[in-house]
């Protein structure tokens, strides 16, 4: 009984710690030459739920995406996406960062 | 003169088209005006798609005492993207009220709009023609453009365009007008400032949410 009540107080003291994993997407993407391309294709991923952050590059023509944790985002979501904007998708690569956080 | 058609028929074969992409991104209004010698005109248009867009378009013309307003679909017929490319071709077309000595009869406007750009250089083209019912107002002006960025700017931060516009209008008096101007552009905001060869200013502006 001593035991398991000091399991448990460790359990709930705020010394516990996890780990997730946060995925970075990068897009090249051709066609993204001015501005308003690069506005129009941050807008439309900042409405998707899963995405935490965007990073748009007119000079690497990329577009990268962080997930929110332990969210997911299929290579088919985020072409369609990109393709709706009238931009083409010439790769996809995924990056996954796993991280250590603790409380 | 010469010398003016001949740079202006050069732009016309050797680019596509467009002042302002008249379609957004979907879900995307885009308000658009511009002011110059011929005409000030105002758009407002939703963008349902990266394909189409549907607005209305008023205009007040200064060669004639004129005004116009229409409804618009904007179609993108064809994009070509490169890595560092992008080219598009536009039909556009507006349905409307024209008035125009003082009397008002149904207009319609049919136009075809081309662009080519690159983050260094720019084209474009823009042909439109407006009938009016029992008018005598076939109207048909073309307009080209090139321009190049003297540096060029990563997204976020202000852009600077220097362009050169040659618009040929059959039925003015000045039939080929030419106008040296700067373009800044930034996130969702693009603002020109020019002056032609008649000394005549040009002034437009785009903001697109």
């Amino acid at each position: 009984m001593k035991k398991l009540f000091i399991v448990l107080l460790f359990c709930f003291s705020g010394v516990t710690s996890y780990a997730h994993a946060e995925e970075t997407i990068a897009a090249e993407v051709h066609g993204m030459v001015c501005e308003f391309c690069a506005v129009g294709l941050e807008k439309q991923f900042k409405k998707s739920d899963q995405v935490k952050s965007i990073d748009v590059s007119l000079e690497a023509g990329t577009v990268k995406l962080v997930l929110k944790d332990g969210q997911e985002m299929d290579d088919e979501r985020i072409t369609k996406i990109i393709n709706d904007n009238g931009i083409n998708v010439a790769s996809i690569k995924r990056m996954n960062t796993d991280t250590v956080v603790a409380e | 003169m010469g010398i003016i058609r001949f740079i202006m028929l050069s732009l016309m074969l050797t680019s596509s088209c467009v002042l302002a992409r008249p379609v957004s991104w979907p879900d995307g209004w885009t308000v658009m005006q511009r002011n110059n010698f011929y005409e000030s005109r105002l758009h407002l248009h939703y963008s349902s798609s990266a394909f189409n867009s549907f607005g209305v378009v008023l205009e007040d013309g200064h060669q004639v005492d004129s005004k116009y307003a229409a409804l618009q679909w904007n179609h993108l017929l064809k994009r070509r993207n490169t890595r560092h490319s992008q080219a598009n071709l536009y039909l556009k077309t507006q349905l409307g009220v024209l008035d125009l000595f003082d009397q008002e009869k149904l207009a319609a406007t049919i136009g075809l709009a081309g662009d080519w750009e690159t983050r260094r250089y720019f084209t474009s083209y823009e042909a439109r023609y407006r009938e009016a019912d029992n008018l005598n107002d076939r109207n048909f002006k073309q307009e080209a453009r090139i321009g190049i960025a003297p540096y060029v700017a990563e997204y976020g931060n202000w852009h600077t365009w220097l362009m050169l516009q040659v618009d040929h209008l059959p039925n003015a008096e000045d039939e080929v007008v030419v106008t040296s101007l700067v373009r800044l552009f930034k996130g969702n905001f693009l603002f020109e400032a020019g002056i032609s060869d008649d000394q005549d200013a040009l002034f437009n502006w785009i903001v697109r949410y």
